[in-house]
């Protein structure tokens, strides 16, 4: 029991210490883009050397693609991989929403791609980022792969149906790309939002010549395996949002604490058979220690959350500016 | 578990107990606080922003009143307001926003600020302070205190600080700069210069030493598309910098000039296959027709990557129909 003590208290102290140090590092970041968004050149196409194809496998609606052709950065494309013998409909309504018209397709050997997949791009100026494709699904990572032959420029970000770009996420990426140097970021993984402590989804930026050498997109999780296999880092804040569902057993931190919970949890029933009233009342002590510390936990992330929402709410510069834009009009 | 170990959970439970419950009020608390603030000072914007107008408009000769300017909060507002009016403006009427700065004291203000912060927030007041026009002994203690730091973005302010104070010494400011600019950098120094100061000597700019200078130059000839600057493009690409090189490629590129020369062709043989490729790629984004981009592909790989080029060149004319 003393030695259960010992670890438990050990590891409540190191969850908390993991948890002081993420709020500390998305505030941070937070603090970042404010200052980022306050810059006139953050975003302009001076800094959009760095092309980025945005590739979204298994789309159901053209609401979906919309939102993606939404972003204000300069050099980007966004990839649709659909799938017409699903859904016949969708291609049709898409051919005939954004004039899409059959094009060649590269065929390369870069990449090895099951099938013949068929590549439509707008007659309209105002779609000339998007590019879709039409393919037998066969898997989320063969999507990918086929948006990577397929991509013009050199920084790849593979999607799911369910997640989507927040506003600022391409300019962010690129500039923290070039803060660190480009070479030595085969990937970058940001996390995604609504996030939890300890939340191990992710999105990432791959550098398409790394995706090549790496034989591409493979596996039940192709974006993790992906990351792992690369060089490059982890930023502390959120550059897309998932509208999947998620429980709240979900979050990791509560799962992390249940864990922990459970050794002083057997260790109570144990003393209670035992008739051991002393020992007993000590896991009891240890399991309130456990809430204690989850209660500590949930504290520091609502303070995370409060300002990270009065931060999103506030939009200051950007209102400034806004502001600014209207009131110089009568120049 | 010994009685010691016992006193020693309890302990812990009831600091953290209290730490959490001390730690979700002091939260709320400060929500609230923050949200009332961030409302009077949304309200004192707006307010500055309209006298600022007024004053302008009108040569800056009517009396200016800005409410609760007494406040230290009021004048970080207005100094923030005043940095973005200067940059809404490219420096127009400068004496009259350099008035305001002075009478206020906004420029020792926020060095002040400055100092107390720190991290990033350090970094946006030394921004704002960068932006407005500070006197020279404000100017001097920024610059003794900050100059050597080794924060890239502190770096950044001072440099742009320093465009903002000596603009005709622009060239040997970014000449005398140590380490290289990123595309940002680059991209807040445009935007800098652009002030009363739009650089159409973009020849010393291209021809200079060092490689900040020569990446401004090729960034300027791109945002402005000068295409006389042709000659000075493609000396660029021979350069040994490489990225000095891949920025005059890819300024040749973007102002879709000829490609069928030596230097090109020279500097395409010293790309990997990868990145040929990728440069390929973009060419045919930019709209360059298969005959132009077969012209620089070496002839040992014409075999190789033609129908690749042709393939690519043509899904891509096809989009830039209509």
């Amino acid at each position: 029991m003393y030695w259960l003590s010992i670890l438990i208290l050990t590891l409540l102290a190191l969850t908390l210490l993991s948890v002081v140090v993420a709020s500390l590092r998305t505030l941070a970041a937070l603090r970042k883009g404010r200052m980022l968004a306050s810059c006139h050149g953050y975003g302009s196409e001076a800094m959009s050397q760095t092309g980025v194809s945005v590739v979204v496998s298994g789309v159901r609606s053209e609401r979906e693609i919309e939102q993606r052709l939404s972003s204000e950065y300069w050099r980007y494309e966004v990839i649709v991989v659909v799938d017409s013998t699903l859904d016949a409909q969708l291609l049709h309504r898409l051919c005939h929403k954004y004039s899409l018209i059959r094009v060649n397709f590269p065929t390369v050997d870069e990449l090895s791609i099951d099938g013949a997949p068929r590549l439509y791009r707008s007659r309209q100026r105002r779609y000339r980022r998007l590019v879709v494709v039409d393919r037998l699904h066969r898997s989320r990572a063969d999507d990918w792969n086929c948006g990577v032959v397929v991509a013009s420029f050199d920084r790849i970000v593979p999607l799911e149906s369910d997640r989507f770009l927040l506003p600022d996420a391409l300019p962010r990426w690129v500039m923290e790309l070039h803060e660190s140097g480009e070479c030595r970021n085969e990937v970058l993984a940001a996390q995604v939002a609504p996030t939890h402590f300890f939340d191990r989804r992710r999105v990432a930026m791959f550098a398409r010549s790394a995706v090549i050498a790496e034989g591409g997109f493979v596996g039940e999780h192709p974006r993790v395996k992906m990351i792992r296999s690369l060089r490059g880092r982890l930023l502390s804040l959120p550059l897309a949002y998932s509208t999947a569902y998620r429980h709240r057993s979900e979050n990791p931190l509560r799962r992390l604490f249940l864990g922990i919970g459970l050794a002083p949890t057997v260790a109570l029933f144990v003393e209670l058979v035992r008739r051991d009233w002393e020992g007993a009342r000590e896991a009891l002590l240890l399991i309130v220690a456990v809430y204690a510390t989850a209660l500590a936990s949930s504290s520091i992330a609502l303070r995370t959350r409060l300002v990270v929402r009065g931060e999103q709410g506030e939009e200051r510069i950007k209102s400034l500016r806004r502001l600014l834009r209207c009131s110089f009009r009568v120049y | 578990m010994s009685g010691a170990m016992g006193e020693v959970v309890g302990a812990y439970t009831l600091a953290l107990l209290v730490g959490a419950v001390l730690l979700a009020a002091a939260s709320m608390l400060h929500a609230r606080v923050r949200q009332r603030r961030i409302g009077i000072r949304r309200t004192l914007e707006r307010c500055y922003v309209n006298v600022l107008n007024r004053r302008l408009l009108e040569g800056g000769s009517a009396w200016c009143c800005f409410p609760l300017i007494e406040r230290r909060s009021s004048r970080l507002t207005l100094a923030v307001v005043v940095a973005q009016i200067g940059a809404m403006t490219y420096g127009y009427d400068r004496r009259v926003l350099a008035k305001v700065v002075r009478r206020y004291g906004l420029d020792r203000l926020l060095l002040e600020q400055a100092r107390l912060s720190g991290g990033m927030r350090r970094v946006e007041w030394l921004h704002t302070l960068a932006q407005i026009e500070c006197s020279d002994r404000i100017y001097q203690r920024m610059m003794n205190r900050y100059g050597r730091s080794r924060n890239s973005y502190i770096a950044l302010c001072m440099t742009l600080a320093a465009l903002n104070h000596s603009p005709e010494r622009s060239i040997a400011i970014l000449a005398e700069r140590r380490g290289r600019l990123s595309p940002f950098d680059l991209a807040e120094v445009l935007m800098m210069l652009k002030r009363g100061l739009i650089p159409v000597a973009y020849q010393p700019l291209l021809r200079a030493e060092q490689a900040n200078v020569r990446l401004l130059g090729l960034c300027i000839v791109r945002y402005f598309g000068v295409t006389e600057a042709e000659e000075d493009i493609v000396a660029a690409i021979a350069t040994d910098d490489r990225e000095v090189a891949e920025s005059a490629l890819f300024t040749l590129c973007a102002l879709r000039l000829r490609l069928d020369r030596e230097l090109v062709r020279e500097a395409a043989r010293r790309m990997s296959e990868g990145e040929r490729r990728a440069w390929y790629r973009h060419l045919a984004s930019e709209g360059y027709s298969s005959r132009a981009i077969a012209q620089i592909v070496p002839e040992k790989e014409l075999s190789l990557l033609g129908e690749y080029v042709e393939q690519t060149v043509a899904s891509y004319k096809r989009a830039l129909m209509n």
